[in-house]
């Protein structure tokens, strides 16, 4: 039972409510680093990390910290500081492991701090009053969704290079026009899952 | 209810203290090794991170120097000192480089700048280009509002009667003055001499216009050319120009710049 509930709320955050095509959270990064398939899905895991260390941390942080003492009200510059440090943490990772991502990356890692698809899933996480488990998971889904879009962003946008688009619309005029398209799609997964 | 800001201050330090510990032990055991060819040209190189060298900062210039992609001289901020200590590191010979300096292609100070309307907007040169050049008769000229003393980071500009004035010793060459001026009255040459000369007018108006409206304009007569007579000097878009490259003798030109007849040709 318990197994079922933790898929469908990853299929859920992953596609139905897909932080970018559904919430419209992280366009930023969505519009900035889509144009590299490789960049992309470095940025992608890099946020899939972030998500689901800063969904698990958050969580204990609000369980043990705020609720136990009714600071609820410090949620929101808890979970950022929480985020700002993770975000830190990373940097230094990818920065000793692959200096070429680090590159490729450049001032969009620093970036995820203010990405406010991980503040958004952190207080998501909150409201719905998921268990620490589920945080996970939920965390996780997010970041997966998060690295599909991108992917299939940087995909069609590779694809876009050698397509003949009206001057006025080139660069960010038609990324956003395509993320609107591809929301649209995404509509479709709508009824799929209820909750 | 003073529990509240007791508890509150002691958990989000506590916080605080706890990430900036994981943070400092995770800085000492992921620690990326510069290399120290890296470093030792970043503490040669200016640090301002002006970029104008074309890169984000100085640290990642002198990356792009380590891997002998870019010519120091490229850097324009840094001292001949330190620009001969980077080749050394560098393992290679140094090339001819030049200082570049600014010069003003205008001389019409502020009694000389005609006016055609009152201009009362922002202060600045930017805000005047957007309303005809903040009502003056001649639209190539100098407005005197100082964008180029504001932006320059070395303070080597300041504005004088209306033009910028330079002061030599502190202009490291940036050409943030040539970005920053709406009307690119401000052009960055090599400075291969002691002294360049240079046609102190932008315009492109034709005789008639330019006699008109400006005491100090270069009114294209031609004088120079004739008197120069190896291309020393050029008409272009009733216009005269200097070709720096061939300047040698200052005699020859100070003999030139005097018999201007609206003295627009000035030396640094």
């Amino acid at each position: 039972m318990i197994i079922e509930e933790l898929i469908l709320i990853l299929i859920a955050a992953a596609i139905t409510n897909n932080f970018i095509l559904t919430y419209f959270l992280g366009i930023c990064p969505f519009i900035g680093v889509s144009n590299k398939m490789e960049s992309a899905v470095g940025l992608g895991l890099a946020t899939t990390f972030v998500m689901t260390l800063a969904a698990s941390v958050t969580w204990l942080v609000y369980q043990y910290v705020l609720v136990k003492f009714n600071l609820v009200f410090l949620q929101y510059v808890t979970f950022i500081i929480v985020i700002a440090s993770l975000v830190q943490f990373v940097e230094m990772f990818i920065r000793k492991t692959s200096p070429q991502l680090y590159k490729a990356l450049g001032i969009f890692l620093p970036l995820i701090t203010t990405n406010c698809a991980i503040l958004g899933l952190t207080l998501f996480m909150v409201l719905r009053k998921y268990s620490f488990l589920e945080s996970v998971i939920f965390g996780l889904g997010a970041g997966i969704g998060f690295t599909l879009a991108l992917v299939l962003m940087a995909g069609i946008r590779e694809e876009l290079e050698f397509a003949d688009i009206p001057e006025a619309l080139k660069g960010t005029g038609i990324t956003l026009i395509l993320a609107g398209m591809l929301a649209l799609a995404f509509m479709g997964f709508g009824g799929i899952i209820s909750g | 209810m003073g529990n509240i800001y007791v508890s509150a201050l002691l958990s989000m330090t506590g916080l605080a203290v706890f990430f900036a510990a994981v943070l400092a032990f995770a800085d000492k055991k992921l620690k990326v090794e510069d290399d120290p060819k890296v470093s030792a040209i970043t503490d040669l190189l200016p640090g301002v991170n002006c970029g104008a060298c074309g890169f984000l900062s100085c640290h990642d210039f002198a990356e792009h120097l380590t891997a002998r992609e870019v010519d120091p001289g490229k850097c324009r901020v840094m001292t001949e000192d330190h620009r001969k200590k980077i080749y050394d590191i560098m393992g290679e010979k140094e090339k001819d480089t030049y200082p570049r300096i600014p010069l003003v292609r205008c001389a019409a100070e502020c009694s000389q700048k005609e006016p055609e309307a009152d201009y009362t907007g922002i202060a600045t040169c930017a805000a005047a280009e957007l309303v005809f050049g903040g009502g003056m008769k001649c639209t190539y000229g100098c407005t005197g509002y100082g964008d180029c003393a504001a932006v320059c980071p070395f303070g080597a500009l300041h504005m004088e009667n209306g033009l910028p004035r330079l002061d030599a010793e502190k202009c490291t060459g940036c050409a943030k003055c040539a970005g920053a001026c709406p009307r690119n009255v401000i052009n960055m040459q090599d400075k291969r001499n002691e002294k360049i000369f240079y046609v102190a007018c932008s315009s492109q108006d034709d005789m008639i216009r330019t006699r008109k409206i400006c005491s100090a304009g270069c009114i294209a007569c031609g004088v120079c050319v004739k008197l120069s007579g190896d291309g020393l000097f050029k008409i272009e878009n009733n216009l005269a120009q200097a070709d720096y490259s061939k300047q040698r003798n200052a005699d020859t030109l100070l003999s030139i710049a005097a018999k201007c007849p609206t003295k627009v040709i000035k030396e640094t």
